[in-house]
């Protein structure tokens, strides 16, 4: 009898440990790994795109979340170091419990991360890095790409440029593994316009005095630059007194059309240059985009919002809406879901190819230009490209 | 010199090590696993700054070339660890030997520019060199043994090899040689007049500090499965100073007990804030100006206090 009584009393315990635990479950978060820079050279971007990555959560959790779970981001400083962003990639895994990240900025970074998600089988969306070697010499099941690739870029770089009637084209940009992509795709979509001469300089080159002088001096009718961030601000800066803006055609790679660049440099910024964006806070585009600049405006305590917002955006809807789809957010279960599928994003409808794991993301190319009522320069027209 | 104390403590400490794994759990193994790594890379480090008080503001370069090596090795030739990893130290110490010939002729300042010019030069080749090393992307996607997989396996591997790397630099403290690089560090002049080839001598501290600081890239490279140029970046060189620093370089753990405070602390202060620069500046600022001889230093200082206030009061 009285082992009849403890059996039941033991019998109810574990149903009821079972149940505790099974609701403990349901209720625990999904948590998305976030490997991206908030210190150093490449803070701002980090930041920006956290600020969309903020966004896209707060709209899921408000939405329902995934699956009756409720969505949470748990972020690293990268450092924009290989060992650094590695490292914390292995602590969201082991000691978050993360199954997706989102992350990092710069290839070589991004490759690293890429490297960690394959060995412990987790997802990983690169939303910002471009080098064409995550998803090609390095493809593996578990990593994507969130943005066009070096590919892309220079195949609506070449057009622009030929578009302006260019005859010899000469190059510039930092000696890394993002300019050489370029530079090497640039080649083969130029076709019969000669490249007259490369450039390279060091990363974190601020004087840019020589490289000037080397770019008059060539013969070329046109310049593609590809000096990021505040490189090109202080190119920019320094080429403007020698007239080199008006003396050539110059082209821009990098997507220095962005806020973050032409805020800095405001009635500096090159009259009439093209250059390219992901977004523009000021794009007068659908309701979606409307709805996302304000989010994202609130968040950051400015209507002149960063580009960058959009890829962390991106990724995080990539990233539910996958999950929402395979029912779970098992890696294996995620990645199948993620290939060929279609978001809907502030600019349009995005398809994740399920051969390639690249986005058919569009992205803004134009003039930048005065505009009347602002001391910062904007592009107009805009155009999106496909 | 290894003190009786500082013997027991790192007795202590790899027993702590070995118990990591008895918590079951995944991230304990992992910072253990980063720790050792970087312990034993700040302790090849104090081999030329502690012992023989040559500083390096290069050191990176041999982290750099251990890890690229094995990695390469292991990859490309298709190497076996067993073969692949020894072959990495040596080729470490064989550069360490070319590059400390040229080092060790100068003294003070101009051996710690030099130091900083040769391991720029390594960052730059590795930068460079796309075929062998991957250039700016890095050398990923390392072929590593089965075993590695297993993050537990992997830990016991850098615990074994870390220990056996910590015991050789506890045995080169006590010997006669580790004697022989203090009494250089104390007085190179002296030493000279005392028979000491004391250019030599500092070319063979550079050699064992190399050779170590290569076994502790390539551990990293199998960590991570990959090798970087940051690696070999002078700011790599700067933070393992800090380490050094910070621990006190004039004693044998102070490094391990350096890199596992700004390793924690950077690794839990990161994910607070975006100013960790701001605070690793600032526990640089206050080593310099009130622990010059690092946390061991202090530790010592409040001990002598702490007994001499007993004895007063008795």
């Amino acid at each position: 009898m009285k082992n009849w009584k403890f059996g039941i009393a033991g019998g109810v315990a574990v149903l009821g440990s079972m149940l505790a635990v099974s609701h403990a479950f349901a209720a625990d978060p999904i948590k998305i790994g976030v490997v991206l820079p908030t210190s150093g050279g490449l803070a701002s971007y980090g930041l920006t795109m956290i600020d969309g990555v903020k966004l896209a959560v707060q709209e899921i959790n408000d939405a329902g979340g995934i699956n009756g779970r409720q969505l949470e981001y748990v972020a690293r400083d990268s450092q924009t170091n290989p060992n650094v962003a590695s490292a914390a990639a292995k602590e969201l895994i082991s000691k978050e419990g993360v199954k997706a990240i989102i992350g990092a900025v710069s290839s070589g970074v991004t490759l690293a991360v890429s490297e960690v998600a394959k060995q412990e089988k987790v997802v990983l969306f690169a939303p910002a890095a471009r080098a064409k070697s995550i998803t090609g010499e390095k493809l593996h099941k578990y990593v994507f790409q969130g943005i066009k690739t070096t590919d892309d870029e220079a195949r609506d770089l070449a057009n622009i440029l030929k578009d302006q009637g260019a005859k010899k084209v000469c190059m510039t940009g930092y000696d890394y593994a993002y300019t050489t992509d370029l530079f090497e795709a640039m080649k083969s979509e130029l076709g019969n316009i000669p490249i007259t001469g490369e450039f390279l300089v060091k990363l974190g080159t601020n004087d840019f005095s020589t490289l000037i002088s080397q770019l008059q001096a060539n013969e070329c009718d046109a310049v593609l630059g590809a000096l990021f961030s505040g490189g090109f601000v202080a190119f920019a800066k320094q080429a403007k007194p020698f007239g080199f803006f008006e003396s050539k055609k110059v082209v821009w790679a990098a997507s220095v059309a962005s806020t973050e660049v032409t805020t800095q440099l405001k009635q500096d910024y090159p009259e009439g240059m093209w250059a390219g964006a992901f977004d523009f806070w000021y794009y007068d585009g659908s309701e979606a985009h409307k709805k996302f600049q304000d989010g994202i405006a609130k968040i950051e305590g400015t209507k002149e919002t960063g580009m960058y917002a959009l890829n962390g955006y991106r990724a995080m809807y990539f990233i539910a809406e996958a999950m929402k789809k395979a029912g779970s957010d098992d890696p294996d279960a995620v990645v199948a879901a993620l290939e060929g599928l279609t978001i809907e994003t502030p600019l349009g409808p995005v398809t994740m190819d399920a051969k390639t794991h690249r986005v058919d993301a569009a992205e803004f190319y134009g003039p930048v230009v005065t505009v009347a009522g602002s001391d910062v320069k904007r592009m107009s027209p805009i155009n999106l490209v496909k | 010199m290894a003190t009786r104390g500082q013997t027991i403590f790192l007795i202590l400490l790899f027993v702590a090590l070995a118990l990591v794994p008895l918590a079951g759990e995944r991230y304990p193994l992992e910072l253990a696993v980063q720790l050792m790594i970087f312990g034993l890379f700040a302790m090849s480090l104090n081999v030329l700054i502690g012992h023989v008080g040559s500083i390096s503001f290069g050191h990176a370069a041999f982290f750099a070339i251990g890890g690229y090596a094995c990695a390469y090795f292991q990859t490309r030739l298709g190497w076996p660890i067993f073969v692949s990893m020894p072959a990495a130290i040596g080729l470490t110490a064989v550069c360490a030997l070319i590059i400390g010939y040229f080092c060790v002729r100068l003294t003070e300042l101009y051996f710690a520019i030099l130091t900083l010019a040769f391991s720029m030069l390594v960052w730059a080749v590795a930068f460079k060199w796309t075929e062998v090393t991957g250039g700016g992307d890095g050398f990923v996607g390392i072929t590593a043994p089965d075993f590695m997989s297993n993050p537990v396996l992997f830990f016991w591997f850098t615990f074994a090899i870390v220990a056996v790397s910590v015991g050789l630099l506890w045995l080169l403290s006590n010997s006669t040689m580790g004697k022989t690089f203090i009494a250089i560090r104390e007085n190179p002049t002296r030493a000279d007049f005392l028979g000491v080839n004391v250019r030599r001598m500092r070319l063979i501290a550079f050699v064992i500090a190399g050779a170590f600081a290569g076994i502790a890239g390539a551990l990293l490279s199998f960590y991570v499965r990959g090798m970087f140029p940051e690696s070999a970046f002078w700011t790599q060189s700067g933070q393992v100073m800090i380490m050094v620093l910070l621990g006190g370089m004039h004693s044998f753990v102070g490094p391990i007990l350096g890199a596992v405070v700004i390793y924690v602390l950077e690794t839990f202060i990161s994910q607070y804030t975006q100013y960790w620069p701001i605070v690793l500046g600032t526990i640089l600022l206050l080593i310099v100006m009130f622990a010059p001889d690092g946390l061991i230093g202090m530790f010592r200082s409040i001990g002598r206090r702490m007994s001499m206030r007993g004895r007063r009061n008795a």
